[in-house]
């Protein structure tokens, strides 16, 4: 067997050319504003800004997610005050999560997927939430602000309300950004997916009903805690 | 992660600060968040973010600055009505009145005080630097420090990319309609995402030859379309930029005498009066965004 054949598969950001993946970058971050653009027009509970940051991590590479998630905070600062500037910690720490879970092989499987996604809305409402309580005192004008209030009138202190309202949109943000992320990379190029070993997508009528499933357990599980 | 995006663009202008060289006012903001985050001294924060409202006011931008400032407004709201029934602070907290089921803390009226005036002191700062500033100017001058050509070129990319994208999506959401689809609300978003994305993607590989075809990332000097040149008050700007923010970030780290946060007194009367506004104003804001989250 020759050494090409023994050596392990180039990573796919090095063996696309460099200038393909550095114009990759920009559409992801510009995807990511624009959702979350949208989403703050339409004043939905969710986030939607860590689609394009899914997208790169998985198909480039966790560090070119990283380097989209932080992009993505910084440009839309620019474009949107700097209160979403310190939140680029959050969003790099969901590339890294999604980009190594995709290259430990941990989203095959669709029940591993979906628990990935789980995975990277803990690890970034952990992130969120010393944010949003040291920085912006537990309010930064989201819907959830209303879910921190409730949580406190049960009893809760700050931090706990903040990560409990925090936790609740981030599973339905981040469960909904994977699915969509999956569906873009099956509609990519296959020089940019063909190294990708992810399930395939669902349809997202499929997904809703799973995410709610998992958001009301959540729920259920904090608001039973609260009144303890 | 944000929960609020605001479009802020440059308002065009020729007033001092607008022909000021963009990095002694991105140094200048940028020491005004430094030093914001490093105090929760309501003087402090209150005359960073009055001088930034006077910065507002000359360099002839206040229209477009009231209209960001309205749409922050629930975010004080929430601030103070959360933050005065469960402080951001460590306890025992000192109780001085109750209000209903809670009771108002006097470091929750503090917190809620300063973390305002932070974000108010940030923002306002930040209003003055990007809405005098043309994007490219601010890429062009970064450049000029040694910020590496890629990243510059990413940046602008971005800038760029964001009214093509929106663009898109409303041209993709006008098809679905057209189809007797869904066209607008949540339904009708995500799977627009997936065409607005691939579509961009099938460009990048335009994109990509034409950067190949110029010999992007090759050595040598970079030119630039948009030139940017440093004044001799661009120089002072630069060092005060340094010196006086710098200073006072180092002075309220040190300075212990500057935690206000049990030595200040709020009147029941007052506390009752801030909080109780708030609240109506905060349930406002929770009422629009139930009926706007139902109605997605």
């Amino acid at each position: 067997m020759s050494t090409e054949a023994k050596a392990a598969p180039r990573k796919r950001s090095k063996r696309l050319p460099l200038t393909y993946v550095i114009a990759i970058v920009p559409v992801a971050a510009a995807l990511n504003i624009v959702g979350g653009y949208i989403n703050g027009v339409l004043k939905l509970p969710i986030f939607l800004d860590m689609i394009g940051t899914m997208v790169t991590a998985v198909v480039l590479g966790p560090w070119w997610g990283a380097l989209v998630g932080a992009i993505t905070n910084i440009v839309s600062s620019f474009i949107s005050g700097p209160i979403g500037l310190p939140f680029a910690v959050v969003n790099v720490a969901g590339a890294l999560v999604w980009g190594y879970a995709h290259s430990m092989g941990w989203m095959r499987k669709n029940w591993s997927f979906f628990l990935v996604n789980i995975l990277v809305a803990t690890v970034c409402s952990i992130f969120a939430v010393p944010i949003y309580v040291f920085i912006f005192g537990g309010a930064t004008g989201h819907f959830s602000d209303v879910m921190t209030a409730a949580f406190l009138a049960m009893g809760q202190n700050l931090i706990v309300s903040v990560f409990s309202s925090n936790i609740l949109v981030s599973l339905a943000d981040k469960i909904i950004s994977g699915y969509v992320g999956l569906a873009i990379i099956e509609a990519l190029p296959t020089n940019l997916t063909e190294t990708t070993k992810l399930p395939k997508a669902e349809g997202l009528n499929k997904i809703i009903i799973p995410v709610v499933g998992v958001v009301v357990g959540a729920a259920i599980i904090l608001i039973f805690l609260a009144l303890q | 992660m944000q929960g609020i995006v605001i479009p802020i663009t440059m308002v065009p202008g020729n007033s001092t600060i607008h022909r000021m060289n963009p990095l002694p006012k991105l140094l200048w903001t940028l020491g005004i968040l430094a030093l914001s985050f490093s105090t929760r001294n309501i003087a402090v924060l209150g005359v960073a973010f009055l001088i930034g409202l006077l910065l507002v006011f000359y360099s002839g931008i206040t229209k477009a600055y009231v209209r960001v400032a309205m749409i922050l407004f629930p975010i004080s709201l929430t601030l103070i009505t959360l933050q005065s029934i469960a402080p951001a602070f460590p306890r025992p907290w000192t109780a001085i009145v109750g209000f209903g089921p809670f009771t108002i803390y006097q470091e929750g009226i503090y917190s809620g005080i300063s973390l305002l005036l932070r974000i108010m002191a940030m923002t306002t700062w930040a209003m003055v630097t990007i809405m005098t500033s043309h994007p490219s100017d601010i890429f062009t001058s970064l450049k000029k420090i040694g910020m590496p050509y890629v990243l510059n070129f990413i940046f602008v990319m971005t800038l760029q990319l964001i009214p093509i994208l929106q663009s898109e999506f409303g041209i993709v959401l006008n098809a679905q309609k057209s189809r007797a689809m869904k066209g607008s609300g949540f339904g009708a978003i995500l799977p627009s995402m997936v065409p607005v994305f691939v579509g961009a993607i099938e460009r990048v590989q335009q994109l990509s030859i034409s950067l190949e075809s110029r010999a992007f990332g090759s050595s040598g000097q970079k030119t630039s379309f948009r030139q940017v040149r440093m004044a001799f008050s661009d120089y002072v700007a630069l060092f005060l930029g340094f010196l006086v923010p710098g200073a006072a970030t180092y002075w309220v780290i040190v300075d212990k005498s500057l935690d206000w946060s049990h030595s200040m007194v709020f009147s029941p009367a007052f506390a009752i009066t801030l909080v109780l506004g708030a609240t109506i104003g905060f349930l406002i804001f929770v009422f629009f965004a139930i009926r706007a989250a139902l109605s997605a």
